[in-house]
Order: C-alpha cells, then structure tokens, then sequence
C-alpha cells in the first residue's frame, strides 16, 4: 500500500522522523514556538507543535529553520547562503516526504502546495510562502508557492512547487525547504501543506 | 458478491485483463502489463476504469497513439487527511488526456505533458 510520511530531521540520532499528528509552526523565535512572526517578516524559528502551535514536539533539536533571503539565497541562522546541494545538507532541509510502497513504483507530477486546509486547490490565507526543493536539476531558486494577497497558492499549476520525477523504487524522498511569512496580525487557521504525486 | 474495481484492458488478441491487487516486491499489474505488450507484440484495443456505478473509457485504439494508467496521492501535513484517485487516458502527440476517479466516485479531466507522464505510458522506455 501507498503511505506518505511527513518527516522531520531530530528525535533519536537525530534522524528522520515521522512529525505523526503533530503539526509545523512558523514562529518568531528559533526556541519557542508561541513567539509569533511579526507581520511581512520571515520566520526566525520553525518548530513541531502538537496544536496550533501547542507545547513543542521537536525534542532535544528544534526543526531546521531555513529562512527566505532572496530569490536565490536563504539563511539557516549562520548566515546567507545559495540555495544548492553544496550550500544546504539533506539534514538541513524543514521537511523530508518519504512515499513508500510494496511494490517499486514510477512518480511523475509530483508537487508540494500550501491551500486553505479544506479544498487542495484554494490558497491559504493571509500568508507567504516559498518552498524549494533540494534536489541535482540545477533550479536554485525559490519557488513562491502560496502568496494570499497576490491570489497565488493551492495545487495549480505555477502556483505550487513542482518536484522531480523518481524512477520505480518502493522509497521514495523528497528533501524540502520551507519559510512563511504572515500577511496580518493573529494565527493562521486557514493554512495547510499537502503533497501529491501520480504513481504506477 | 464485490464488484470489481480497476482498469479492464482488451488486446489486440482478443484477451481481456483485469487489474490484480500489487505483489510486494513486484512492479504495479499495469506495468506488467505494459512489458508483456512488449514482449509479446501485442497492444492495447481498449481501456476502462471502473469503480463503482462509474466506468471511464479511454479514447479507441485508432484515435490515439497510446494508454495511460495511475494513481494520483495526496495527504495533507497539518490535517492528516489523504484522498487517492485513479485515472485512465489517452495519448496524444505529446500530450495525455486523462480522466481521474476519487473514491467517492467524484470524477474530473486533467491534460498533462507526455514528456512528464510517459513512465505510466504505454509508450514508456522499456
């Protein structure tokens, strides 16, 4: 059977670890997840909550911060670097998508978006997002996957994050980065990430 | 009885194939299916979906240059919630027209670039 798994890097090791039930929370501090982000600025903290945000989950590591610089560069709280394999470890990366299957299945159209929480092709509101996959193609650039005030968001074509095809295997991972910023004052309950892909 | 539910090819030798659950270890029926084309020189006359009350028919075998047959996932991080979908096409030039069904039986088209789709193609790189 097909299963998805949103990971994060920490726990034991720290490793991949399946984020379960918990959530992902954009705060204004890279060591507590109740810091809000403040209005047009880019998270300084990204933290595994068990609510919105909840206590935090990340355990002894909080989850890796990759923060939107420009166009071409983030910042992971040691300074501006490019987006590339070089410049950014796996382990590096916000989130890791691990798709499994008993048999060894071909992915094609693969995509991450950010939407509404409620229908996948309606962007979230109120916020800003950029998203980047880490990956050999040569794109270094961050794509802009939700912008609420921009009407720009959900899983339509050129407004999500397009992922690379992956030949047949039963594993399948896909290394993400992830920065948000907030388009008005107060939480954001209108904001959900998903990730789809087509198989055989 | 259940019903069946799944894709339903006829081959130009007349046979009928129905898909079967996957095999751990073993590539989906549909590509199976695809290398016996192959190997057999044998091609698909018509494909269908089926799932429920609702049958999609792929366009006949003399208006298109090949099928097409997937599944499409989706889960959400914060909600949980995952919806999977089976779709059945036709290619044509370089693009594949593909109807999807959900498993509430909530049916919709989606056109997508050959280049992209073509591993779930029977027009696939042996």
């Amino acid at each position: 059977m097909a299963t998805f798994y949103w990971e994060y890097f920490g726990g034991a090791g720290p490793a991949w670890t399946d984020m379960s039930t918990n959530t992902i929370v954009f705060a204004g501090s890279n060591t507590d997840l109740t810091v809000p982000v403040t209005v047009g600025t880019w998270q300084d903290g990204t933290h595994m909550g068990n609510d919105d945000p909840g206590t935090d989950q990340c355990g002894a590591q909080h989850m890796r911060n990759i923060k939107y610089v420009t166009s071409g560069q983030f910042d992971q709280g040691f300074g501006t670097y490019f987006l590339s394999m070089g410049q950014l470890a796996a382990s590096g990366c916000t989130v890791r998508v691990r798709f499994t299957d008993a048999s060894p299945v071909a992915i094609t159209s693969a995509r991450l978006y950010a939407f509404d929480g409620s229908t996948v092709t309606t962007r979230a509101t109120d916020v800003e997002v950029f998203g980047w996959e880490r990956q050999p193609s040569g794109i270094m650039t961050w794509s802009n996957v939700n912008d609420y005030s921009a009407a720009q968001g959900g899983d339509n074509a050129g407004q999500r994050l397009d992922l690379l095809n992956q030949a047949a295997s039963t594993e399948h991972h896909y290394y993400i980065v992830l920065s948000a910023r907030p388009e008005s004052v107060g939480a954001k309950t209108s904001f959900d990430f998903g990730v789809a892909l087509t198989y055989s | 009885m259940e019903k069946f539910q799944g894709w339903t090819a006829t081959l130009s030798n007349g046979e009928n194939v129905w898909e079967s659950p996957p095999v751990p270890g073993e590539r989906y029926a549909w590509q199976k299916l695809i290398t016996r084309l192959n190997n057999e020189n044998l091609k698909i006359t018509s494909l269908r979906v089926q799932r429920g009350r609702v049958t999609l028919h792929a366009l006949s075998q003399k208006a298109c240059d090949g099928y097409y047959q997937a599944y499409d996932k989706h889960k959400a991080l914060i909600s949980g919630e995952e919806t999977l979908r089976q779709g059945c096409g036709s290619v044509i030039g370089d693009k594949v027209f593909i109807q999807w069904i959900d498993e509430n039986g909530n049916v919709w088209s989606d056109i997508r670039p050959f280049g992209m789709e073509k591993p779930h193609t029977t027009l696939r790189d042996t």
